[in-house]
């Protein structure tokens, strides 16, 4: 099982950077994000497109190599444009629906829509899994588990990431102006909040950390058109698990799901069924939220 | 300065065929405590509403000293100095009671990205200026004893006088309080009127909303009465009391 923990903390920390990117948005715009995995697909596509050689890439793009192939280059750029997609999506989709007073259910089918149209956008520029173009590596042992010396700078720079979103939550002006969006938009307004700024910078936000989080799934595994949508039900429980809304909930649900789905392959009973892990976690999942409806992190409210 | 800090002309909404708002023409004073009461569904939310930038009105004008807000949004109306309240109290329910109060207070210096996130001095002094002035708020609020709890872990009442501390911490030119006694015990009420008393000799232009009559006639100085979102009476509490029109509309014969 101790051989499962390198890949559980891997996934976990992938999990838990696109739980909270889907989890501010939610909380923030009420939007629950079903094209989350497309903008995670982009952040790993993108990156590719940019790093590859041209061999590997599209038949009809492969003469254009704006970036001689530097790979740090092309995640910087990747999720700047995951950024600039989510602004997009904010400024010409999103906004016009809210200020439309379209229904919380229809924005939802919007974003299923969203996720298909994308997700086949992708499909057909390039279906077949591939790998960045980067050499190799030994697996090493770090503490107890094992991982090579990339993935482990994948988990410190996960680490990092999240801690960087929690000071930036609690401390800076518009983390806060964020978060008083969340707990009621027109009281914010009241208070001199520019709502409508605010939800676009969540977008661009969101959707760069969804792009970072795609990078570092990408490079654990491969790309693929379809890696987010493979993740974004694990995604969606690390978010519930944790509690809706909760940014520091969501960063603990999706660290939980993450190394629950690779521990669980451990399992007696999962021997040779190894495909089915998600569904442990899944069902863990379940279990809590009997017990604690709210999540781990979710807090009841006061009713007066 | 004219005299006058809100200016309404003809000003209407409808919603279906439904006029909500009908207000041909209204002025509110400096420094005068003014009443807006009516039946339900008299349109006084909707004004309140309309005039705050949280509707859009379907014509007319509204000028906060004598600035046209009729376009305006609500976060540009409130960093003039119009602050609001709501019928259905809303705090930070995610924030302590203190951030609750602190952030209502900076937003309006509305300081860069940049700045608030390397602290500089200069900033340190201000935080803390603000931070003075939330406790002596929440001090006479008598609230200051919740300073760290969730805004969420308070009662009715106490969110009631949060929601006031808040609107008043950046020291508004005018106030609009939507119901400020509903659903608060008659102590409290008490307690609150007192507080609308004092904002009110402290210079700030107050305009609420309220059905509890009795406070109402206390201590108001004017009295706007709102039916089917027109204005069918203006004027003293005394007058109101025993105007006829108002008597069948809303107060009903028991009042006489």
């Amino acid at each position: 099982m101790i051989e499962q923990l390198g890949n559980g903390l891997l996934l976990g920390i992938i999990i838990s950077v696109a739980s909270v990117a889907l989890s501010l948005l939610y909380g923030v715009t009420r939007i629950v994000n079903f094209a989350h995995g497309e903008i995670i697909a982009l952040g790993a596509i993108a990156t590719l497109f940019l790093s590859s050689p041209v061999d590997s890439r599209l038949l009809f793009l492969d003469r254009f190599s704006p970036l001689g192939n530097n790979f740090y280059i092309s995640v910087i750029i990747s999720v700047i444009f995951c950024g600039l997609l989510g602004g997009i999506l904010e400024f010409f989709l999103f906004r016009p629906l809210r200020k439309a007073e379209v229904g919380n259910i229809a924005v939802l089918v919007v974003t299923i829509g969203l996720s298909l149209f994308l997700r086949h956008i992708y499909m057909l520029l390039n279906a077949k899994p591939q790998n960045f173009p980067l050499e190799l590596q030994r697996r090493e042992t770090y503490l107890f588990f094992d991982m090579t010396p990339r993935n482990f700078r994948v988990l410190i720079l996960g680490i990092i990431v999240m801690v960087l979103i929690g000071l930036f939550l609690n401390y800076t002006r518009i983390g806060k102006a964020m978060r008083a969006v969340r707990d009621s938009n027109d009281l914010a307004s009241v208070s001199g909040i520019n709502s409508d700024n605010i939800i676009l910078f969540t977008w661009i936000s969101s959707s760069m950390l969804a792009g970072l989080a795609g990078v570092f799934q990408a490079t654990i595994n491969d790309v693929r058109y379809n890696m987010g949508f493979l993740i974004l039900l694990l995604i969606f429980a690390g978010t519930v698990l944790g509690g809706i809304g909760t940014s520091f909930g969501a960063m603990v649900g999706g660290f939980i799901i993450g190394i629950v789905v690779n521990v669980s392959v451990g399992l007696p009973f999962m021997e040779g069924h190894t495909e089915a892990k998600n569904a442990v976690a899944l069902a863990i999942m379940i279990l809590i939220l009997l017990f604690r409806p709210q999540g781990i992190f979710g807090e009841k409210e006061r009713v007066s | 300065m004219s005299n006058k800090y809100l200016e309404v002309t003809n000003l209407k909404k409808s919603f279906g065929g439904i006029k909500a708002v009908d207000v041909e023409s209204l002025n509110l004073n400096r420094n005068e405590l003014t009443s807006i009461i009516g039946p339900n569904g008299a349109g006084k939310t909707t004004f309140f509403d309309l005039i705050s930038g949280f509707q859009d009105s379907d014509e007319g004008k509204v000028y906060l000293n004598n600035k046209n807000i009729s376009k305006s949004q609500p976060y540009a109306i409130a960093r003039l100095g119009m602050i609001r309240t709501f019928q259905l109290t809303k705090v930070f329910d995610r924030m302590t009671v203190l951030e609750n109060m602190m952030f209502s207070a900076s937003t309006v210096n509305n300081d860069s990205f940049l700045k608030s996130l390397a602290k500089l001095p200069s900033q340190k002094t201000t935080e803390k200026k603000i931070r003075d002035k939330s406790f002596e708020i929440m001090k006479e609020l008598n609230i200051d004893h919740m300073a760290n709890s969730y805004a969420r872990e308070m009662s009715g009442g106490q969110k009631k006088l949060l929601e006031l501390g808040r609107s008043i911490i950046n020291n508004p030119s005018v106030l609009l309080l939507d119901e400020p006694l509903a659903g608060v015990n008659p102590k409290l009420a008490e307690e609150i009127l007192q507080i609308i008393l004092n904002l009110a000799g402290k210079g700030i232009s107050i305009l609420m909303v309220e059905h509890n009559i009795e406070a109402v006639m206390k201590i108001s100085e004017r009295v706007i009465v709102l039916a089917e979102g027109k204005v069918i009476a203006d004027s003293t509490p005394e007058n109101i009391r025993t105007d006829q029109k108002v008597i069948e509309a809303y107060l009903g014969s028991e009042n006489e």
